[in-house]
């Protein structure tokens, strides 16, 4: 098999850095003071400190996960917990500091909001720096903010569901969110509300050493509709930065929540984010996502599906380039009878970087007649790459039904030889080919949005195919 | 052999002198190799099984022998067994029958104990060779104190088609370590059956039984090889199993985990060779509250090798199991084709089935593909069966016989097909 060139550009197109813009910047390393100073700027109720600080020593005690993605090159001790980079959030984009502006100008987010977006959300370094929420979905009850906000205009519904499905326990990385979160994005959809158009947020790292940690909470109340969307960039610095997110999602009875994700961090970010979501009754959870840089990813989306009928899927794409490794997944936790779920993972490993797929599908002792369907398929490009698939099953309950299936393979000869007969070029007909692996994923994506990703990985791809 | 029943606690303590009194007929060569075997098995770290938490469990305090009198079950004497038939009873030969035709004297079959003495000169280069690659504690611990076991030699050019069977039965012994040695050299042919039993399924002392296979197939050689594991409810079985192939070489496991309250086994075949190919069949059924924690490992080294990992599993009572495949691709093993496949039967909410099926692959011009299935007797199918007449229970054995018929049929050893078929029935009617 002869490409000779990449199918996503070794070129990062968004590694430019706009300086130091920050108003306010912590000193590299973590204490018991980090942890308060930002608890205190951020004026937050005592429950929000002391939730801070247990977790801190939740994440001192915990040992780093003996799995997955090599972090030995994670330094604590040299990331930058937090930067504030403006005074005041945005409502228009004329409020955002001029240079902050001019880096998502050249992202392409207001125009995209402009095109087809119902909410957004900037996120550069700690704080969210601009907002806005289509006036209809405001008059709809949907609240769509930043979480910091968020404490201080809903403090009952923050309180009620902030750490119940991913508790700072979970791991070293959930812990460490919750003791330094700062930004993300808050939304709750009310009883049987539709919000039509996607909401979405974007989150940008500037600085050397930073590390980003965002906390994102939605609940989507019963029978209602909603679709968030994420995006992330990054500079390209020498040295190692952090993104730890950490997103709860509460699906009811009824609900449908749809969670995409497009992260595309630069190649020296390690992202280590805890995803979960809990469905009720005859809820739908699904999560859509795409992972095509960072230095390492460890990120296994998850689905509890507690109660009767709960529907679970994880759609995923990840690929891996030079000296990256995307240790990706899913889970679902068959807790109640007659749940369902689909999980579609979709690797890609070329020019030496590593694809790991590591899944689990749960069927506990009470979920009768519930069915999971696991499909997981990998191409390696060339011979410097590599790829592991590692699913897990445990059926505990005799009337449930688990099919699960995966390969690898490199890009079919056959099919090379079909499109190449027929006039295409060799670069042509492997895009072609890999498109078309992907498709799946790229289906699911909103129309609107697809236009925008398309152009993304195009500009990625820009001079390393055809 | 010694009186006094050394614990493994007791011997920890002790030095070399103690292994070389017990195995004092020994050649020295051999008392040398488990004198390391030792150190190594103490050394060790116990298998790291997620899944089978054993660092609480209590081995050291099992005594490793007693002397109890072999006790036989005359089954195993049947008229139905022919030539190639070897009958051990803990250490002990209880029947030894070479094989037939013209080519058996240049074949070695016989226990391990003897071959070692008397045929050394061959026995000593393998002998341990292939299964230190598996770097099991429990496999230590077996080359350190195998009573007895097999060994089967056959030169360059030699097929037999007749079966060689060997029955290891477990006397009443807390420790029992059976070994089985099997080389072929290139260009030949064998099929070998190892039997694990017990005096009684359900009764007798709790006990420790650390089981070894290895095996060397030469180049162009075939080795058909079935072992069925029907040990007592009392025993901890470690199996480890490891074969090395070499160029188109061809290994054919077929394997049943039926006994032991616990078995954890590990079964590696290294494709070394091009053109090598390694087709595994596990069937496993777990009952009461028995736990299988089974891991088959195919290991591509040279390029087009082919494997096939079948794991097939039916689970009653409150039984546990974990079935680990691991497809491990290095890099250099260009255009290999490595299959995985794992069917589990439910037939109990209090079962619990685990797969694992896992690719690791380091080379992009092959193709490997795994699936995995576990689900419950079909309903449908019940009702239907019931309703023309058939008994509940036996609709149920019905099933689980067309579940499994595909893959036990496709065993072209009778004997076993024919063992596990009845071990199968005994498990359903348990």
């Amino acid at each position: 098999m002869a490409i000779e060139q990449p199918l996503v550009s070794d070129e990062y197109a968004y590694g430019f850095n706009d300086g130091d813009v920050s108003v306010l910047k912590f000193g590299q390393g973590l204490t018991r003071q980090t942890v308060e100073d930002i608890s205190r700027i951020k004026q937050e109720p005592k429950w929000m400190l002391d939730f801070r600080l247990h977790a801190l020593d939740i994440f001192w005690k915990k040992d780093m996960p003996g799995w997955g993605a090599d972090l030995s090159a994670l330094d604590f001790a040299k990331i930058i917990y937090y930067v504030k980079p403006s005074e005041n959030q945005g409502r228009t984009w004329d409020e955002v500091p001029q240079t902050i502006k001019d880096t998502f100008e050249r992202l392409g987010i207001p125009e995209a909001e402009r095109k087809f977006l119902a909410g957004v959300s900037a996120q550069y370094e700690s704080e969210v720096v601009y907002h806005s929420i289509h006036q209809d979905l405001i008059e709809k009850g949907i609240i769509f903010t930043d979480t910091d906000s968020a404490l201080r205009e809903y403090p009952d519904l923050v309180r009620e569901y902030f750490g119940t499905i991913v508790p700072a326990e979970d791991n070293k990385f959930a812990a460490l969110n919750s003791a330094v979160w700062s930004g993300g994005s808050f939304v709750y959809i009310p009883k049987n509300v539709t919000s039509p158009i996607p909401l979405q947020a974007y989150f940008r790292i500037n600085s050397q050493n930073m590390g980003q940690f965002e906390r994102t909470l939605i609940i989507a109340d019963e029978g209602s509709f909603g679709h968030y969307v994420e995006g992330c960039t990054a500079p390209i610095y020498s040295s190692e930065s952090l993104h730890s997110a950490v997103v709860e999602i509460i699906v009811k009875a009824g609900a449908r929540m749809r969670y995409t994700t497009v992260q595309n961090w630069a190649p020296n970010v390690f992202n280590l984010v805890t995803k979960r979501a809990v469905a009720y009754r005859d809820a739908t959870m699904e999560w859509v996502d795409g992972n095509i840089g960072s230095k390492a990813t460890m990120k296994y989306p998850s689905v509890y599906l507690v109660e009767e009928g709960a529907r679970g899927m994880v759609l995923s794409i990840a690929v891996a380039g030079k000296g990256q490794h995307q240790d990706t997944g899913a889970k679902m936790i068959h807790a109640a009878p007659h749940t369902t779920s689909t999980i579609v993972s979709k690797s890609i490993s070329q020019l030496g970087g590593k694809t790991t797929y590591r899944g689990l599908v749960h069927f506990a002792k009470d979920a009768a007649g519930a069915k999971a369907n696991v499909r997981c398929d990998t191409l390696i490009m060339d011979d410097l790459s590599t790829s592991d698939t590692v699913p897990s099953s445990e059926v505990g309950n005799a009337s449930a039904l688990m099919e699960h299936e995966a390969t690898v393979t490199k890009v079919s000869e056959e099919q090379l030889f079909y499109l190449t007969s027929r006039g295409l070029s060799e670069e042509e007909a492997t895009r072609l080919i890999v498109m078309g692996f992907i498709e799946p994923f790229t289906r699911e994506l909103p129309m609107e949005f697809a236009v925008e990703m398309n152009r993304l990985i195009k500009f990625e791809m820009e001079g390393a195919i055809g | 052999m010694t009186t006094s029943p050394p614990s493994l606690e007791s011997l920890q303590q002790n030095d070399r002198d103690r292994v070389r009194e017990h195995f004092s007929e020994d050649p020295d060569w051999l008392i040398e190799q488990r004198i390391n075997a030792f150190f190594e098995y103490l050394h060790t770290p116990i298998l790291a099984r997620k899944r089978t938490p054993l660092n609480h469990r209590q081995f050291e305090n099992l005594p490793l022998f007693t002397q109890q009198p072999p006790e036989l079950g005359g089954s195993w004497l049947s008229a139905e067994m022919s030539d190639g038939l070897l009958v051990l009873a803990g250490s002990e030969v209880a029947v030894l029958r070479p094989p037939a035709g013209r080519t058996a004297e240049r074949v070695i079959f016989t226990d391990l104990r003897t071959a070692a003495m008397t045929h050394f000169e061959v026995v000593k280069p393998y002998l341990a060779r292939v299964a230190r690659a598996a770097n099991s504690k429990f496999d230590a611990l077996n080359r350190a104190w195998w009573q007895n076991g097999v060994f089967l030699f056959i030169p360059r050019g030699v097929q037999i088609a007749e079966p060689f069977t060997v029955v290891h039965h477990q006397v009443a012994s807390p420790g029992f370590f059976p070994r089985s040695l099997i080389v072929l050299e290139d260009d030949s042919e064998a099929t070998v059956i190892d039997l694990y039993v017990s005096p009684s399924l359900k009764s007798g002392p709790r006990s420790l039984a650390a089981i070894s296979v290895e095996a060397v197939v030469g180049a162009n050689a075939s080795l058909h090889y079935g072992s069925i594991e029907q040990l007592a409810l009392n025993t901890d079985a470690f199996a480890t199993r490891t074969a090395d192939l070499e160029t188109h070489a061809r290994m054919d496991w077929n394997v049943g985990s039926f006994g032991s309250g616990l078995e954890v086994s590990q079964q590696t075949t290294y494709l070394n060779g091009t053109g090598s190919e390694n087709n595994s069949l596990t069937v496993f059924f777990g009952s009461r509250s028995q736990h299988h924690d089974l891991e088959v490992t195919s290991v591509h080294q040279g390029a087009h090798t082919r494997s096939n990992i079948i794991g097939k599993g039916v689970m009653k009572g409150r039984s546990r199991s974990i079935f680990t495949g691991v497809t491990d691709i290095k890099q250099g093993a260009r255009g290999s084709d490595a299959r995985q496949k794992e069917q589990t039967l439910m037939l109990s909410d209090q079962a619990r089935a685990d797969a694992i099926p896992s690719l690791l692959i380091e080379e992009n011009d092959v193709f490997a593909a795994h699936a995995a299935s576990a689900g419950p007797v079909d309903a449908n199918a019940i009702y239907y069966l019931t309703s023309r007449g058939v008994a509940p229970e036996e609709a149920e054995q019905l099933i689980v016989e067309g579940f499994l018929a595909p893959v036990i049929d496709a065993i072209a050893l009778t004997e076993v097909r024919q063992r596990v078929w009845s071990a199968v029935r005994e498990k359903v009617r348990e």
